[in-house]
């Protein structure tokens, strides 16, 4: 296959920079020696947990060498993605046609499984964001990692990491889908328990591995539903083929009372709830906030570009099996549709009041990152595939800038920090290191007045901050949320949906607070004065490091603004004619990617995919303008107007009195679970293990090797004694062969021509009589 | 009047041009001799070199022959045959060769022989197995079987060191001289069951032996009785080749004393001649003579009890070997009991194809692993022999991290693990088998593939969860046996990750 030339085959390529360098790095940087972390100059205090512990240390020139491969590899990813996004273009309707080939993996009897890549109207998107979101972050990440000392492993597992997205991105069946899912699950795991040596970050890492691998066995279940019923994993097979979609939409294996669910659903709340895991909804969002003990980088891996993002593109991408039977666009959901519809509406709630109240920096944004990816499911939920997608791209591009961001503030601030402590002018006592008071640099009540110091991280984290507002007009995050309330309004109006009406309440509602939390932390980070030393001394130093973190958040600032004009509505007033003078981009090109009208007309059970996007009501408008921008004047009102003042209490905690530590403490959702669900995990394990392990299983492991041990050598004696013995025996009597060959050796080889006559003659027997029937003829 | 034709005649009508992998490779080995004889000091370089491009040069040869059934050639009137068949066995006869070259290389450095007749044995028993792979006639299976064997008995006797106290170690010798002697007594039952054969069917050819076959036994005369006597003469006679339980006795002997490369040739060549004889025998020549009702070949039987009979013995036996060239001896003697399910398969009428395919992958897989792992001990093993055994391989991964994962891949291959191509060989066997209906030989395979894994993964664990007393293992081989080694991997890990490779490759194979 000529993978440079053909269009079809180039996508097979996209991860295989990444992955490559992944191996490269691992193979050969793995050469390193352990020294004390504290004899170690670069370590000056930048990670205190590390004192005093062996740390291995990598040869300067492997470092570079681990950060030029996996540059080279994520660079070549990109221009292989936007070779593949020309060729895309090149087709004449993309979605009708798409580039895919594949090849048989593996041949089951009749059938091949057949393992391939597809590039569609959903690939494109994500081929868009995703390359260059991670080439911001491993750019990002040469700064941020420069002190430490793994970077080899860092650029390693980060590389497997893109690989792994990019694989899941181009693959054309869900199992190839699994496959890249999990591997970013173990990515995830190593990268969160990045700093290992720090207990809440391995704990954090294990954390996110078992929350996420409940739902992910739950969706193994699903695929293997799926696969047991259509005989295929393949999207086009599944997705854009009628026929198949019907028949998952009838068959209807559970009938209980009047309540029929149809394969289609069951599959789908299977698949549905592998995403609740991955893209951390409720109940399963838990360990999204803890993964932020990983480096900055990898949060803003995990949060925009790769992890949770897969999990909405996967469910983009099966939304046509999820709608099968039901009608979305005349108010009818189907049972997957529902759920996804009740749960995105309540995280996307739920998760913005726990943001309100948090108090570190990352963990705002963490919050922030459920309630969105909450927005997106909801409208998936309501039918309004086409927000969503929006959503996620759009949200990729400002998360990954507000983290990076975020970062940038927190290397800023140990920086500070550190400057304090060497300069000798901590005089603010509170927070002196040597008192037993661990600085914490991702606290917001630390900092304040950044913007002085700061100015390229304030400005750009303004800009993500707004597109998270859907600060109006201007910014990407504005149309991508306008469009998901402009859908759900559609509902409430046309067909009176009370789902819809509940989703549109609760996401104007989850809106408005995003709003507030975000100028709040805005505000308590870059606004009023500094509120420690730290705070004072705070920035990126100079040279290349503070460039190449400053770089990726300038860049990924344009598109927080600018990746919102494409899905402008080609019917809102006066813009439509800059930025949609025929047609909305985005809904042009993702539209396609669902079967087409005339192929579903046939099928009663299937409704009309191609939903028109939701014509301008300024109702919806108004609600997105109005809210982002009360959210965003209560904030300025609260927090900027009246800055905190060093050691003074949070205005929220006056006004939500006993809510709260409530809040802050995420309704207690960690410690529940931890009460009902890990300690009696825990306790069960173990009684099974004292009692069924080393009771019955061990025991039982004992006999069996025993016993094969047992039999290996019976087997042997009957090797070397029974038969060498009637060996022994009979040769003495028939063989007196000569002696030259017994003095070689014991006289075997006569032993073993004995046998081979023996058989010979057992053989000719066995033949003769096997033969009979042949012979007698 | 018998008129003898002119030489162009002879090569025309003879088709002399489809026996050319391995008449080019026999010409080679003879010029390779003189290169040896006059290259002087500089022959430690100049004849394995020479030795490497005869093997390429023969390579490119097979590219010309390597054909389906349907375009299959005979050349000499008959005694060769070339098709896809011949052509496979032959691409992996000559790269375990080239692997078994490389091995040598590094193993005469160390061991301080440096003699050029090494390397011109070992290509001319390559030679005799490719003509074996090639044979089309009862006797040609003979001569080349010698020509397999004799170099083989001289190479095993070749490690004539003296030990620490100046006597040579006899070790080699004996295993050379039990070889050599069971070797001549094994193919006596050849010879005579060939003969039977003649004396029954008039021929010894093996398609005309298949077209006179069922007029024989319609006839139900006393030849009938001879044809099945010669039938279970040739198995015996080939079952020693091939190392089957009851013939396998000398095979842990020889391997353990015979030097390492040489061990690692013979256990993959030599069997490829034993079982494409047999294959080309049994399922050509013979499946047809003895068929039974139920379209089951009368050899079917026997050879399913002797499957079963050496992957009992070969697994269980091989769990108590504390020397890993004495472990992969039996290991080798249970992966011909793989190997003897798929000839066993290939007696069912219409699934000899798919269980000579299934052989075929499995022959390869085995090669790529069994040569890999050789190559493995190669590097800890001290050359007077010492060094080979399980606890010397303790805490491998700590001193030696690649070399321990190689070990790894390999252990897992053999014991057929996905991924690798002892699982696609194993899998296909046993899919055959299973297609065949002799699905309690599948049982016993896949069982005694689970015994498998006791002592191929107490190797990995002495590897990686055993601590070693502390030094590390020094390196002891020489870049040459690393590129045995990274060949070995490249082919175990491609064949098992892109599964439809290998069948995809044999998929034109058919001798029924």
């Amino acid at each position: 296959m000529d993978f440079l030339n053909d269009p079809n085959a180039l996508p097979w390529l996209i991860p295989a920079g990444p992955l490559l360098a992944f191996l490269i790095i691992t193979l050969l940087t793995n050469k390193s020696k352990l020294v004390p972390a504290s004899d170690h100059h670069e370590y000056g205090g930048h990670h205190p947990d590390y004192d005093g512990m062996l740390v291995p240390v990598v040869a300067r020139y492997s470092r570079v060498i681990s950060i030029g491969v996996g540059m080279c590899g994520v660079l070549a990813a990109l221009v292989i993605s936007w070779v593949t996004l020309y060729n895309a273009s090149q087709l004449h309707h993309i979605g009708q046609e798409v580039l895919a080939s594949s090849i048989a993996w593996m041949d089951t009897g009749e059938t091949a499984f057949k393992m391939g890549v597809l590039v569609d109207p959903a690939t494109v998107i994500m081929l868009v964001m995703v390359p260059i979101a991670v080439l911001m972050i491993f750019i990002y990440s040469i700064g941020y990692m420069a002190h430490d000392p793994r970077q080899a492993r860092f650029f390693a597992l980060i590389s497997l990491f893109a690989g792994a997205m990019l694989t899941l991105v181009v693959a054309d069946n869900v199992l190839l889908l699994f496959v890249g899912w999990e591997i970013m699950g173990v990515c995830s795991y190593m990268l969160i328990g990045f700093w290992f040596e720090k207990e809440s970050a391995y704990k954090a890492a294990i954390k996110a591995f078992t929350t996420t691998r409940i739902a992910d066995v739950v969706m193994l279940l699903g695929i293997a539903y799926l696969y047991s019923l259509t005989g295929t994993l393949n999207y086009r097979d599944i997705m854009y083929n009628p026929e198949t979609l019907d028949m998952l939409a009838t068959t209807a294996p559970i009938i209980f009372g009047g309540w029929t669910v149809s394969a289609a659903s069951i599959i789908g709340i299977f698949l549905i709830i592998g995403t609740v895991g991955k893209s951390a909804q409720f109940p399963l969002h838990v360990w999204l906030p803890d993964a932020m003990e990983g480096p900055t980088p990898v949060s803003a891996m995990i949060h925009a570009a790769a992890m949770v993002s897969a999990g909405i593109f996967s469910l983009i991408r099966l939304y046509p099996l999820f709608a099968a039977g039901g009608d979305p666009h005349h108010g009818v959901l189907t049972e997957p549709l529902a759920f996804m519809a009740v749960v995105g509406a309540f995280t996307a709630l739920l998760a913005a009041t726990m943001a309100v109240a948090q108090n570190d920096v990352k963990a705002v944004l963490a919050y922030s990152t459920i309630s969105q990816l909450g927005f997106m499911m909801a409208a998936l939920g309501i039918g309004a595939y086409i927000a969503a997608a929006f959503h996620l791209i759009t949200h990729a591009f400002f998360k990954a800038l507000l983290f990076m961001a975020a970062g940038s503030v927190i290397h800023g601030m140990e920086h500070g920090e550190h400057h304090v402590h060497e300069h000798g002018h901590g005089h603010d006592a509170s927070h002196h290191p040597d008192e037993g008071h661990h600085f914490d640099p991702q606290d917001m009540r630390n900092m304040g007045g950044l913007r002085k110091t700061m100015p390229v991280t304030f400005w750009t984290f303004l800009i993500g901050g707004l597109s998270l507002s859907g600060f109006p007009i201007i910014t990407a995050g504005f149309w991508s949320k306008d469009e998901i309330l402009a859908d759900a309004w559609l509902g409430v109006q046309n067909y009176g949906s009370g789902a819809h009406g509940m989703v549109f309440i609760m996401l104007a509602l989850a809106a408005f607070m995003t709003a507030f939390y975000t100028m709040r932390q805005i505000a308590l980070t870059f606004g009023g004065e500094a509120r420690t030393e730290a705070a004072k001394h705070a920035n990126l130093g100079k040279g290349v490091v503070s460039i190449t973190m400053t770089l990726p958040l300038i860049i990924l600032a344009f598109f927080a603004i600018g990746a919102g004009f494409v899905g402008v509505p080609n019917d809102f007033p006066v813009l439509n004619a800059i930025f949609s003078p025929e047609y909305n981009a985005f809904h042009h090109l993702t539209v396609e990617a669902l079967p087409l009208s005339e192929a579903t007309a046939a099928f009663s059970s299937l409704p009309d995919y191609h939903a028109k996007a939701p014509p301008f009501n300024i109702i919806p408008v108004a609600t997105s303008v109005l809210v982002a921008l009360l959210g965003l004047w209560l904030g300025w009102l609260v927090y900027w107007r009246k800055p905190l003042k060093a050691g003074q209490r949070d205005p929220m905690e006056n006004f939500l009195g006993p809510l709260h530590p409530v809040l802050q403490n995420r309704y207690y959702l960690d410690e529940i679970y931890g009460r009902v669900f890990v300690a009696p995990s825990q306790w069960l394990s173990a009684q099974i293990i004292s009692f069924l392990d080393r009771g019955i299983i061990d025991a039982l492991l004992h006999i069996i090797a025993r016993l094969f041990t047992w039999l290996g050598d019976l087997v042997k004696v009957l090797n070397l004694w029974l038969i060498d013995g009637v060996g022994d025996g009979i040769p003495i009597a028939i063989f007196n062969f000569g002696g030259w060959l017994r003095r070689m050796q014991s006289g075997r080889v006569q032993q073993y021509m004995l046998l081979i006559l023996a058989a010979a003659v057992a053989i000719g027997i066995v033949l003769v009589l096997s033969s009979g029937a042949a012979l007698a003829q | 009047m018998f008129e003898s034709p002119t030489i162009a005649e002879f090569v025309t009508q003879s088709n002399l041009a489809s026996t050319l992998p391995g008449t080019l490779l026999v010409a080679w080995t003879l010029l390779l001799v003189l290169v040896d004889l006059f290259a002087g000091d500089e022959r430690e370089h100049w004849t394995p070199l020479g030795a490497c491009l005869g093997l390429g040069v023969s390579f490119v040869a097979n590219l010309f022959v390597y054909a389906p059934a349907a375009d299959q050639q005979t050349a000499l009137y008959g005694m060769f045959i070339a098709d896809a068949f011949t052509g496979f066995l032959n691409i992996v006869i000559l790269v375990a060769t080239l692997l078994a070259v490389l091995m040598s290389r590094d193993y005469l450095m160390r061991a301080g022989i440096h003699r050029g007749e090494y390397y011109i044995l070992t290509l001319l028993s390559s030679a005799g197995a490719m003509f074996m792979v090639a044979a089309n006639d009862l006797i040609v299976v003979f001569v080349a079987l010698e020509l397999l064997s004799i170099p083989l008995y001289i190479l095993a006797a070749f490690r004539s060191i003296k030990n620490d106290g100046g006597e040579l170690a006899l070790k080699s010798e004996e295993s050379g001289m039990k070889y050599f002697i069971l070797g001549a007594f094994s193919s006596a039952f050849l010879v005579f069951g060939a003969a039977l054969v003649y004396g029954a069917s008039g021929t010894t050819n093996i398609p005309q032996i298949l077209e006179v076959a069922p007029a024989v036994v319609d006839a139900a005369s006393s030849a009938t009785f001879y044809l099945v006597v010669g039938t279970a003469l040739l198995i015996v006679g080939l079952g020693f080749k091939v190392a089957v339980v009851p013939f396998h006795m000398w095979t842990p002997d020889v391997y353990e004393g015979a030097p390492t490369p040489v061990t690692a040739l013979m256990s993959v060549t030599a069997k490829i001649g034993g079982f494409a004889a047999l294959l080309r025998i049994l399922v050509t020549a013979l499946s047809v003579l003895l068929l039974v009702d139920g379209g089951v070949a009368a050899w079917q039987t026997t050879i399913s009890i002797i499957a079963a009979l050496t992957l009992v013995l070969g697994n269980f036996v091989a769990i108590s070997q504390r020397n890993l060239k004495r472990m992969l001896a039996y290991s080798s003697i249970a992966h011909a009991g793989y190997i003897m399910v798929a000839l066993a398969a290939a007696g069912t009428a219409g699934s000899a194809d798919s269980a000579t395919q299934g052989a075929l992958v499995y022959i390869l897989a085995y090669m790529f692993t069994n040569l890999g792992a050789f190559a493995v001990v190669m590097t800890i093993e001290r050359v007077d022999g010492g060094g080979g055994n399980i606890d010397d391989i303790t805490g491998l991964a700590r001193s030696r991290p690649l070399l321990a994962m190689a070990m790894t891949i390999f252990m897992l291959s053999l014991t057929g693990i996905p991924l690798t191509a002892g699982f696609v060989g194993k899998f296909m066997v046993f899919a055959a088998a299973v297609q065949a209906g002799l699905v309690g030989l599948a049982v016993i395979g896949v069982l005694t593939s689970v015994v498998s894994a006791f002592y191929y993964m107490r190797v990995v664990v002495n590897m990686y969860l055993r601590d070693s007393s502390g030094e590390l293992l020094p390196a002891l081989e020489t870049v040459y046996v690393r590129w045995a080694i990274n060949i070995a991997l490249a082919g175990t890990l491609i064949f098992g990750i892109f599964y439809p490779l290998a069948s995809n490759l044999v998929s034109m194979v058919s001798i029924a």
